[in-house]
């Protein structure tokens, strides 16, 4: 019942205030991809978007398709999408076996992610140690956390803040996925660096 | 309740803010008495302001914090820009939001396990403009994650997507 006075008032108000719909814009993200979005008007009506730049248009009595574009998006929104933080980054560093000491591919990576961190507004960084499936479980569930306090240990040294950092491990227990049946294998004596 | 009062939000500019704000209080009210897990989950970090230019303020517990470039966002939290400002936040799950001057939002809820992707989110946009780029979240539960505005509840399949509330 309220909606038709919510509709009255709209209309008795136009252009004093102005009833402008809500407007929800499916864009495609950073690689060229478009998810989808279901807009779902709380007293009733649906709009499902899945192409680029579809747009729901939600009024008083009403959802609608419109189809925008990349320039009236570029336009009308140019604001609010150049204050949207620097995606997350994903590093792997990878270990000599049974060690704590990087493969020497490894530390050109590290000095890559300290310039991506000091590149950062209040940078968090995620440390994820893993070992192969030689040797006990028990045993690398350690080194693998050593392997995680070697990388915070390296990058604090390099400047980055050690209260920014979070160290976790996994020992053996997530190997990569085309590794699964292997037990010595070079890929998954990593750590996992994540900045964000 | 809250979102009756957000349907009369056409009366005049000023009356809405006034109403918008009566509104953020009753979610505020609403998710504290509603949680299950009080205090640990309602405390717990969900994000952390990387972008913010003018005036931008997180109201929690009834206070005004101002939302500096490292401040941390909580679930409950409402996000609040000013004329000329804008803010951006990257959530624990990577889920990515900004807002333009003149945006209100409340985070909800949020809950993230970094382990096993478990979790959910409920964000809500009372006014202004909100862009997101979803994150794990959405990946692992995209059923659990929902945007509402004062009118509709968007589904999130993926991946960017703007949301515009005069």
């Amino acid at each position: 019942m309220f909606h038709n006075r919510y509709f009255a008032i709209c209309l008795m108000l136009l252009g004093l205030a102005g009833c402008a719909s809500e407007r929800i814009t499916l864009l495609p993200d950073a690689d060229g991809k478009v998810g989808a979005l279901v807009v779902t008007r709380d007293s009733g009506g649906e709009v499902r978007l899945d192409q680029a730049y579809g747009s729901a248009r939600v009024e008083g009595s009403k959802v609608e398709f419109r189809q925008s574009s990349a320039s009236e998006v570029k336009e009308r929104y140019n604001a609010t999408l150049a204050a949207i933080p620097t995606g997350t980054q994903s590093y792997t560093l990878h270990f000599v076996i049974e060690k704590t000491t990087l493969l020497p591919e490894s530390q050109a990576t590290l000095k890559t992610i300290l310039e991506d961190y000091s590149k950062r507004p209040a940078p968090e960084v995620i440390i994820i140690g893993h070992t192969d499936k030689s040797g006990d479980a028990k045993y690398n569930e350690e080194l693998s956390q050593r392997r995680a306090s070697a990388v915070r240990d390296q990058l604090v040294a390099g400047g980055a803040s050690p209260e920014n950092i979070e160290t976790a491990w996994r020992g053996d227990r997530e190997p990569l996925p085309e590794t699964v049946g292997k037990i010595y294998d070079q890929r998954n004596r990593r750590v996992e660096v994540k900045i964000r | 309740m809250n979102y009756k009062v957000m349907n009369y939000r056409c009366f005049s500019l000023s009356i809405a803010r006034g109403l918008l704000a009566t509104s953020a209080t009753v979610v505020l009210v609403l998710v504290g008495s509603c949680l299950a897990s009080p205090a640990a989950l309602a405390l717990d970090v969900a994000g952390t302001v990387k972008t913010s230019q003018g005036n931008v303020h997180i109201l929690r517990d009834g206070k005004s914090i101002p939302a500096v470039v490292g401040a941390k966002v909580m679930a409950g939290d409402v996000l609040r820009t000013s004329s000329e400002s804008s803010a951006g936040v990257t959530l624990k799950d990577d889920t990515r939001v900004s807002l333009v001057p003149n945006s209100q939002v409340v985070l909800d809820k949020f809950a993230f396990n970094a382990n096993t992707h478990e979790g959910g989110m409920f964000l809500s946009v009372l006014k202004g403009t909100l862009s997101m780029i979803s994150g794990l979240l959405v990946r692992a539960n995209p059923e659990l994650v929902r945007v509402k505005t004062p009118t509709a509840t968007i589904g999130i399949r993926g991946t960017e997507f703007i949301v515009d509330v005069p």
